[in-house]
């Protein structure tokens, strides 16, 4: 009934005057029968004697009144509130620990949770994303890209879309002014825009008929933030000349600013057809049109309605085996999956989820680390007014009802812990987003706090209040009434031999010990693997990549700059040596060849093995610290039409040449026509990521094979910074023109690749420390509550001597086992966990004993350091002076 | 259950119980006629029972305030015969309605257990 409602509200709001107004109305009820019982003949005294006594108690009578208004619920939870603040009021540093534990703790929670939305549930910001489809193709991992061909024949043989659209992240190069800038965008098929029913912010988005060879002319769609930054927001935009790679092209529409494209971590510029993939890219992918062996499209498909995923993916597997039976050089033996689309198939995500999932399991081992600890402190509040509660137990006051105030007190920590908790979330991953690595290429890390995250954030307010605040609101109204109020302290503390609060150390200390020692074991094993197996030495080695074919270089004048650019390298003092390569191990692109050997039978193209490709100059494994195993580097004979040769690692000379040597045989890439010879053997490192496994690669002489996207690498006596802007003068001394990115010192190139470990690492330490300091303070309250507790009993001990010794003994002999448990608890669990910790970040699992060692003492020392300011105080103890105390 | 003290014959001992809500009934029929205030319904109920019922304390104030939260009857400030500010209570439309309603129930209430006892 909504006027029940209202007049239940209003009594909420009205509260003070609704009391006033009754006061009144029951003081003139019993004026009224004074004056009757006057009239009787009764004196004034006998009459308000015998008024009040049929009154009955007049707080009686009230409180049922209060009861009638039926608000009784919300009072008493405001009342509860208020008194459970006024108490936290009384001890601030209580109060302020605990909020700033919670606080830590949640957000922690709610920023890996946003992580692992993101990658997980998060949607594209487009019209009806749920319908959305990536198709992966794993045959050649970690590539899920399909042909040109390939496409065309899905696209139009499938009954399951309504729309199927591909798309490539590549380098383009923007030109104004006669300078040109590197960016990145998306060549794509002429639907693209309409699969994903995306409309322009400005103009109009790419359209069938822009994606032909034979168009009229190029045109391009520009990001929002690329029209911002790069072209002022001009609002006469549309129909605007801009040069892209060399090439002249003319803008019709700029997207909306919610829209990045369709890959969540990476955020592309512009947008051209596919059709001018020959002006993007010249000469790589030859006949892209026609060749089922040049794969580079992700396939982004419009499920049609009421098509599931399952359902599409069995009838493209169909297609795709169509395609084998025509193509069985070609396009045998696909594998296909169907998924979500946004993290270049699954192949990251998996990656990336497990990397969440990891974070998020520490981050709950912390929060509960700083559950355990409020709940000691609170179990040490609760036993200070364990006499206070009997004694309102004793007048007749429920158990639900101090139940409830004394539970008010956690709900309200724990409701202030997580409002602070998210505000360092929304904090953290602000800063987070705002982050821009320093690679060449637009990564966005992209979270945000979603509704999903609030009720998370909400969840876990509820779930900490209940974890850490139901336990000791149980235990002070459990406790024995007549045992409180004769004033025995301890009285409860004999009940158990164990108590909640001594067993909540032990868990605090294995949940740090683990903590910490996942913390050093990741810590050990990037620089592990920064170093052992690289197969580079980046000591002393700086980097530039740069690409003169943007600048209008043709081929012939791009290794003539090349070759200037060496020359004048390696004449500066200094510079032991200098090289230039197509790419850098593990930057984040790479280019594979398939491999055909000599006399090796004709397969499919699905079993054909691949080999990164690498086109570099002599000097380039000692520029990189490559050791050579066998055979001979290039040298300034192996040029352009002389005999093609190739150096290759040991992981391919393993893999093609079966044990024997490899030197000298034979092999061709894919189905060109002439035969590369083996002359050299180098040492297998990595190269697309840290945690993948060797694999084979090829290099062969830039002379040889010549590609105009570079990187050039010189390795000297000089520091980083300085070898960095010695390579940008050279280059401006040749052409002031030529952009260079991406110029670093080679080891902090690598660093990147270090990063998920490293964040690893960085969130494990800090909170194993956070773990530690917690587990610290508890075991620093649980003495000191020991030693007030028992200073009678340690006085008599004294007083009948009882030495130092056993003093200690006394106070502190129930925590070192603790201690002692939770330290080898936590180091059993670390040895369970390390392989699968070490899996997820680096492909391998060899975990060092040496950082468990290392968390194990570093927990006892906190523990032993905790005691040590309590176990004094037990010893200064004065016999006389603590049996007269009490 | 409300409780009131019954006077003159001893029925069932000194006390009788009242199901639920007969109090509610006989709040709002003293007040169907006038605005009161809360001691004037208690002599009201009093008189015209013949004191055959007191209402005892801890149910008529209680009982008023329910009442009005339902929204039965409204409650405003006056001024007492003997100019004293009382608090006066008046019944609502809704009150009314809900006045013609129990009454009905009650007297099939009270025929059919009377009929039972008669026969029984």
């Amino acid at each position: 009934m909504p006027s029940d409602l209202l007049y239940r509200i209003k009594a909420i709001f009205r509260r003070a005057a609704m009391e006033r107004e009754l006061d009144d109305e029951l003081r003139f009820h019993i004026e009224q029968a004074i004056e009757k019982l006057m009239r009787s003949g009764m004196t004034r005294e006998q009459a308000a004697r015998q008024a009040r006594l049929t009154l009955g108690g007049i707080e009686q009578e009230k409180e049922l009144c209060r009861d009638a208004r039926g608000t009784r619920l919300i009072e008493e939870t405001w009342q509860d509130l208020r008194y459970a603040l006024r108490g936290l009021r009384a001890s601030p540093v209580f109060a302020a620990t605990a909020v700033l534990t919670l606080a830590l703790g949640t957000g922690a929670n709610v920023v890996a949770f946003s992580g692992l939305n993101t990658i997980l549930f998060r949607k594209l910001p487009v019209w009806r994303p749920e319908q959305l489809v990536e198709v992966t193709n794993r045959t050649h991992p970690p590539l899920p890209a399909f042909s040109y061909p390939d496409y065309r024949d899905f696209r139009d043989r499938n009954h399951v879309f309504s729309g199927l659209a591909g798309y490539r992240f590549y380098p383009m190069s923007m030109g104004s002014n006669g300078r040109s800038q590197r960016i990145w965008g998306y060549l794509v098929t002429g639907n693209y825009f309409d699969v994903l029913a995306e409309k322009a912010f400005l103009g109009r988005t790419l359209q069938p008929g822009d994606d032909r060879l034979d168009a009229p002319g190029a045109v391009a769609v520009i990001s929002y933030g690329c029209w911002q930054r790069r072209f002022g927001a001009d609002p006469g935009i549309v129909g605007r000349r801009a040069t892209i790679s060399g090439h002249p092209y003319s803008i019709v529409g700029v997207t909306r600013p919610r829209f990045f494209g369709t890959e969540f971590l990476f955020e592309p510029e512009i947008w051209v057809p596919v059709a001018m993939m020959d002006n993007i890219q010249p000469s790589a992918l030859r006949g892209w049109q026609e060749n089922r062996t040049a794969t580079f499209l992700v396939l982004l498909g419009r499920l049609k309605p009421g098509v599931t995923a399952s359902r599409a993916e069995s009838e493209l597997r169909g297609i795709a085996a169509q395609l084998g039976r025509e193509y069985p050089q070609q396009s045998g033996g696909m594998k296909l999956s169907v998924g979500p689309p946004g993290i270049f198939g699954g192949s990251i995500r998996s990656a990336a989820a497990e990397l969440g999932a990891l974070l998020a399991g520490i981050a709950g081992l912390v929060l509960l680390v700083a559950c355990t600890n409020l709940a000691s402190l609170l179990l040490g509040r609760g036993a200070a007014r364990r006499k206070e509660i009997a004694l309102r137990l004793a007048l007749g006051a429920g158990r639900i009802r101090l139940l409830r105030q004394l539970f008010a007190e956690s709900a309200l920590l724990s409701a202030a812990g997580c409002a602070a908790g998210l505000a360092l979330a929304g904090w953290l991953i602000a800063l987070l987003s705002a982050w821009r690595p320093q690679v060449d290429m637009q990564v966005r890390a992209n979270f945000e706090i979603d509704a999903r995250g609030w009720c998370f954030a909400a969840a876990l307010a509820v779930a900490t209040s209940l974890l850490f605040g139901l336990a000791p609101a149980l235990s002070a109204v459990r406790s024995g009434v007549a045992q409180a109020l004769k004033g025995d302290p301890a009285a409860s503390k004999r009940r158990r031999r164990w108590p909640v609060r001594d067993l909540l150390i032990g868990a605090q200390v294995t949940c740090s010990v683990l903590l910490l020692a996942g913390a050093g074991l990741v810590a050990g094993s990037i620089r592990q693997a920064l170093h052992a197996g690289l197969g580079l030495d980046p000591e002393r080695t700086a980097i530039a990549a740069f690409d003169p074919s943007l600048d209008g270089y043709d081929d012939a004048r791009g290794r003539e700059f090349e070759r200037r650019l060496l020359d004048g390298l390696r004449a500066q003092p200094g510079v032991e040596s200098a090289a230039i390569a197509s790419m850098i191990p593990l930057d984040l692109k790479w280019s594979v060849g398939s491999i055909h050997f000599e006399g090796a039978d004709a397969v499919r193209e699905s079993d054909v093995q691949l080999a990164i490709f690498y086109q570099v100059t002599p000097q380039y494994f000692q520029t990189v610290g490559t050791r050579l195993v066998a055979g001979r580097d290039f040298g300034a004979g192996d040029r352009a039409g002389a005999r093609r040769v190739a150096v290759v690692n040991e992981t391919f000379a393993r893999t093609f040449g079966k044990n024997a040597s490899v030197i000298g045989k034979r092999f061709r890439v894919a189905h060109s026509s002439s035969w590369i010879e083996v002359v050299g053997v180098v040492e297998s490192g990595k190269h697309v990521t840290l945690s993948m496994g060797p694999v084979p690669a090829v290099y062969v002489p830039r002379e040889q094979s010549y590609f105009p996207s570079a990187t050039v690498a010189v390795r000297s006596d000089l520091r980083p910074g300085e070898a960095v802007s010695l390579i940008r003068r050279t280059v401006a001394g040749i052409d002031p023109a030529v952009t260079l990115y991406d110029a670093e010192s080679l080891a902090d190139h690598l660093s990147l690749q270090a990063l998920p470990g490293r964040t690893a690492a960085g969130a494990l330490s800090g909170f194993g420390l956070l773990a530690l300091l917690l587990s610290a303070t508890g075991i620093y309250g649980v003495v000191t509550y020991a030693v007030t507790l028992r200073t009678r009993e340690i006085g008599i001990r004294m007083a009948i001597g009882a030495g130092p010794g056993n003093v200690v003994r006394l106070v502190v002999g129930r925590v070192v086992v603790l201690l002692a448990a939770g330290m080898l608890a936590g180091t059993a669990a670390a040895v369970l966990l390390a392989p699968l910790l070490l899996r997820t970040l680096f492909g391998t699992a060899s975990p060092r004993a040496f950082s468990f060692w290392v968390a194990a003492l570093a927990m006892g020392a906190a523990g032993v350091a905790a005691c040590w300011m309590p176990v004094r105080r037990a010893l200064g103890i004065e016999p006389a002076v603590a049996l007269r105390s009490e | 259950m409300v409780l009131v003290e019954v006077k003159g014959e001893d029925v069932l001992g000194k006390r009788l119980e009242l199901p639920q809500g007969t109090l509610d009934l006989l709040i709002l029929k003293t007040l169907a006629l006038e605005p009161l205030h809360g001691w004037a319904v208690a002599e009201r109920l009093g008189q015209i029972s013949r004191d055959a019922f007191q209402v005892g304390q801890g149910s008529l104030y209680p009982a008023l305030h329910r009442l009005e939260r339902r929204g039965w009857i409204a409650a405003a400030w006056g001024v007492s015969e003997n100019n004293r500010k009382a608090r006066y209570y008046e019944l609502t439309r809704a009150g009314r309605k809900q006045l013609g309603a129990e009454a009905v129930a009650w007297r099939k209430l009270s025929a059919a257990v009377g009929h039972v006892l008669d026969l029984a």
